[in-house]
């Protein structure tokens, strides 16, 4: 066992709120996690569960009418939730950094990915320009940019969507950060330029002893890269783990459904019945109350009304529910 | 952000309709402006019940009478009278019906002109785009005011004369704005899907593209309308308009540039009812725009 | 099996301006593909984006004229059949279950909207039938008077496939039907996919850009590479003996939920792939880890054998280095 001071980002009983017209919305719900150096920590979810709006709770870049309370929201030991505008401005982009899912909403059309690069590293590290330069050609050969020094003078237009998530990629690693927060950062990219840029995040996330929260819909993925997982849903995380102990032995029903919908060549049948998930997911405007899956799993009962038990097993998987084991 | 399946109506939703009236209500500016056209309209056609004295009648024994609050004034004719003795509150309320019928009328035309125009140019693209953008510049190197003014000039004013050449000068915002907004539309898959269903041509622009760019539509007709009132005001102002006897309001702000000096009501109220009922337009319009602009994918 | 339509040497361009004084570009979004589809079969077309499969697509459904080339229908072209009789026998499905259903209409006039086009019934008839094809697509009928903003992408992707099967067509071209939906989702439209297809006997065009669920779903796969059709084969025999290195490429960077496996290397080159600048010879060739001498100059031409069709120097034109 790594000893604490290894935990880079710990979160404590993280809820976040968003006021909206017909009430108030639940989008996180007590979620808690940590992360060590040099891990990867997949947060799994169906799309509006809250992986978001983590993500970017952890960041402080909340929207307006969303608020976040926690019991402790640590970054290498030092409290988020006491530090100041200024001392998180410090730190985002530069020991704690984040890889959105569309390059573009994060690239500034206006400036060169040089300018773009060279700017925040210069900010945060006092470099000279030179120096941040060197350090931009540098990364964006190890992100597999090849002539990298002639597409610092590119706009983001000017690359095509590959290109320009690697660059996002580069630009997340300028300034050395311990936390790498990456929101599917892959969801908009071909298969197989997607396979490319995870075996290059994974690459570079363990040769630079990065941890690293990545954030995806995708099971495949996560099987693939993660060393523990969480899966959310309706805000909460209802299972959490160590990979292979997560796929091969899934204790939660909502986990266990989520795995059997996904084909896979060479195990389900082809034509055959993929498993299914009946029902949609609940309103999170107002209180949930008990198991917020109840509506949808075919071993709910009566005991499932009120909020299900958090259990654990010797090796740290943990799961959200009255069964020992639902299979 | 999809956060569609948390929204999935549970049965207590506010339906579509509650929440549309939520959003209404919530515009003030919306409310106020809809709530002045109404009465404006209300008085238009009420106007033979409303009207006190014929409109036309004329009384020389009772040339520029003040308006009741002046100390010469009279309840007899509340508004006072004009140059030739006639009711000004009646010729006021008759006013209101010429206005609404130019605002309408020409929105008509225009409307019917650029929408088509806009919606071909739109949906079709290429020649026919091409064809359409060559008209709306053509139309907008010439100035609406001069234009109107020469034709008058020509063959004479009147009230069908100013909304026919208003109708077919104004037309241009509509064909821009339905033109952006059918592309738009077109370009959607269930568009694709009518045309892969077998639909006609003139169905899916009618049945698919029309009742969603109608929103914007609308939006367009309030200000245009405004804008030919406006311009219907300018014209009989100049003389070149509505003839006399006709009250229009700017017909009577012209009647009574002479006495601008000695009767300023003469001036001051038909102006005012212009101005309002201008406003209550523009803000109805405005306000329209920001309900119908939140809508589609929540 | 008989070839149900049959594409002939398909192209499509596009003129692209690039700029106000640079003047237009021709973008080759398909460059001349020949395939058939046959009665009862799900022939998946897969690529990456940009490839030209919807444009292929909305040729096939008769919504996008070729700029050369040509498609039958039962030995018929397509063009004298007129939008009408096209839309009797193919029928779509898109991607995107939010553009894809009029926000104007309820639930029941859209699926209707076919059956009034062509006249059939009555009004009262066509309700029940709309009602009787929402049943079969899992959609009770209290969702019939609502909005489709009220529906979530699970159940809007359902009223497109109602909206689709209503005529009893025999053809369903299916453009990434399931891409915009969560994994549970997807598996619920696959379900009543294939459900559908069993009970109305109905051949699918399906498109999609995951293997995995391709490798579920379809019976044959067409690979394109940049407008072309790089390879074609049995679905079984693709995933079992892949012939084409984009093809290998693509099945390797399948991921499958199977921890420990790790991120597959595929070898490939990082030159992406632009449709404006297609590269000269194998359009693959500046990412082909299996590139040889010749495949950045000559054209490789398409190999016809009883597996399939591959487009490869290393296959056909000579003996195939083994
Ligand atoms: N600005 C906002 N206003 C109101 N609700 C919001 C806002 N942003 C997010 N939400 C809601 O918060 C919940 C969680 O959103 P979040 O974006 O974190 O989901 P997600 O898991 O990332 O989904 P996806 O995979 O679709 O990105 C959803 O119900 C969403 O609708
Ligand atoms: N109407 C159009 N005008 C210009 N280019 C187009 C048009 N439609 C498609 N294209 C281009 O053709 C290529 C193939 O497009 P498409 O068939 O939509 O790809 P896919 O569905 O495989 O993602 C792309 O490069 C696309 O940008
Ligand atoms: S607590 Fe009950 S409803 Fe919730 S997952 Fe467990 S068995 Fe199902
Ligand atoms: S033709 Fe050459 S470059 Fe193209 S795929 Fe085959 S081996 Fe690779
Ligand atoms: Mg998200
Ligand atoms: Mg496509």
């Amino acid at each position: 066992m790594a000893n604490s001071s290894d935990i880079v980002l710990e979160v404590d009983g993280l809820s976040v709120d968003i006021r909206t017209a017909g009430g108030t919305l639940h989008a996180v719900r007590d979620i808690s996690f940590s992360v060590k150096r040099g891990e990867t920590l997949c947060l799994v979810g169906e799309s509006g569960c809250g992986k978001s709006m983590t993500s970017l709770a952890i960041m402080d870049l909340l929207p307006k009418a969303a608020t976040k309370t926690a019991r402790r929201l640590a970054f290498a030991g030092e409290d988020l939730s006491r530090a100041g505008k200024g001392r998180i401005n410090a730190l985002r982009g530069n020991s704690m950094s984040m890889i959105f899912q569309e390059p573009m909403t994060a690239l500034n059309p206006a400036y060169t990915i040089g300018n773009q690069l060279v700017e925040a590293y210069c900010l945060h590290k006092k470099a000279s320009e030179v120096e941040a330069r060197e350090r931009a050609v540098f990364l964006l050969g190890k992100v597999g940019i090849a002539n990298a020094a002639e597409r610092l003078g590119q706009y983001p237009h000017q690359l095509s969507g590959g290109l320009r998530q690697r660059v996002m990629i580069a630009m997340a690693l300028m300034c050395g950060p311990e936390l790498l927060i990456a929101d599917e950062p892959t969801t908009a990219l071909d298969v197989t330029i997607q396979a490319q840029i995870l075996r290059l995040l994974a690459d570079l996330q363990r040769e630079l002893g990065i941890a690293m929260v990545l954030i995806t819909h995708d099971l495949g993925i996560v099987a693939r890269i993660a060393d523990r997982v969480a899966v959310m849903y309706a805000g909460q995380i209802v299972e959490e783990g160590p990979t292979a102990s997560l796929f091969n032995a899934p204790r939660h029903p909502y986990t266990q459904g989520l795995i059997a919908c996904i084909p896979v060549p060479g195990r389900t049948e082809p034509g055959g019945r993929l498993g299914v998930i009946p029902g949609v997911v609940p309103s999170l405007v107002g209180e949930v109350r008990g198991c917020s899956f109840r509506d949808r799993c075919t071993k709910a009962q009566q005991a499932c009304l009120d909020a299900p038990p958090v259990r654990e097993t010797a090796d740290g998987h943990r799961w959200r529910c009255i069964l020992e084991n639902a299979a | 952000m999809t956060s569609e399946p948390l929204s999935l109506p549970a049965a207590a939703e506010p339906t579509a309709y509650s929440r549309l009236m939520r959003r209404v209500l919530g515009q003030k500016a919306f409310v106020i402006g809809i709530g002045i056209v109404a009465a404006i309209v209300l008085i238009a056609l009420l106007a033979p019940v409303l009207a006190p004295h014929d409109p036309y009648l004329q009384n020389l024994s009772a040339r520029n009478v003040p308006p009741f609050w002046y100390a010469k004034g009279s309840w007899v004719h509340p508004l006072g009278t004009d140059q030739l003795g006639r009711d000004y509150l009646s010729r006021v309320i008759y006013g209101a019906r010429i206005s609404l019928l130019i605002g309408i009328s020409v929105v008509i035309i225009s409307g019917l002109i650029g929408t088509t125009l806009g919606l071909a140019a739109g949906y079709f693209g290429g020649k026919v785009d091409m064809l359409v953008t060559f008209l709306v510049t053509t139309r907008l190197s010439m100035p609406v005011i001069l234009v109107a003014l020469a034709v008058v000039a020509m063959i004479g004013g009147s009230l069908w004369i100013v909304i026919l050449v208003l109708g077919f000068l104004k037309w241009d915002r509509f064909a821009v704005v339905m033109r952006s907004a059918t592309q738009q539309v077109r370009s959607l898959d269930y568009v694709a899907a009518a045309e892969a269903a077998g639909a006609s041509t003139t169905r899916i622009v009618l049945g698919e593209v029309l009742p969603n760019i109608a929103p914007h539509l609308i939006v367009v007709a309030t200000l245009e309308a405004a804008s030919a009132i406006l311009l219907e005001a300018a014209l009989s102002f100049l003389g070149l308009g509505v003839q006399p006897p006709l009250p229009s309001w700017g017909l009577m702000i012209s009647e009574a540039k002479a006495y601008m000096f000695f009767s300023f009501w003469l001036i001051a109220i038909p102006g005012t009812a212009l101005a309002l009922l201008i406003f209550a337009i523009n803000l109805a319009g405005d306000g329209l725009r920001d309900i119908i602009a939140p809508e589609g994918r929540s | 099996m008989t070839a149900l339509i049959e594409a002939h040497d398909l192209t499509r361009s596009f003129e692209v301006s690039r700029g106000m004084f640079k003047g237009k570009r021709t973008l080759h979004a398909v460059n001349g593909i020949s395939l058939d589809i046959r009665q009862g079969e799900v022939l998946a077309i897969v690529g990456e984006s940009g490839c030209g499969k919807s444009t292929l697509a909305r040729m096939l459904l008769g919504l996008l004229p070729p700029s050369a080339g040509a498609i039958t229908l039962e030995g018929q072209d397509i063009r004298s059949l007129g939008r009408k009789g096209m839309a009797r026998r193919v029928q779509p499905v898109f991607q995107d279950p939010y553009s894809s259903l009029n926000p104007r209409r309820t639930i029941a006039s859209i699926v209707a909207l076919p059956l009034e086009v062509h006249g059939i019934g009555t009004a009262a008839e066509r309700r029940k039938m709309t009602i009787e094809m929402l049943d079969k697509v899992g959609l009770p009928q209290r969702f019939a008077d609502r909005y489709p903003r009220e529906l979530s992408g699970g159940q809007r992707q359902r009223v497109a496939i109602a909206r689709a099967l209503v005529m009893k067509p025999e053809v369903v071209v299916c453009d990434e039907p399931t891409s915009a939906l969560d994994v549970s989702v997807q598996s619920q439209i696959l379900n009543l996919l294939m459900d559908l297809r069993r009970e109305l006997n109905l051949t699918y065009v399906f498109i999609s850009h995951n293997l995995a669920v391709v490798e579920h779903i379809a019976t044959r796969v067409a690979v394109m590479y940049l407008g072309r059709v790089v390879e074609l084969a049995e679905t079984a025999a693709l995933f079992k003996a892949p012939r084409h290195p984009y093809t290998k490429a693509l099945l390797a960077s399948v991921l499958t939920p199977e921890p420990g496996l790790g991120i597959p290397d595929t070898g490939l080159g990082i030159a992406f792939p632009d449709p404006l600048n297609p590269p000269s010879g194998c359009p693959f060739h500046p990412r082909c880890p299996e590139r040889l001498p010749q495949c950045a100059s000559v054209v490789p031409q398409i190999l016809r054998d009883e597996t399939g069709a591959v487009a490869c120097h290393l296959h056909g034109q000579g003996p195939a280095p083994h």
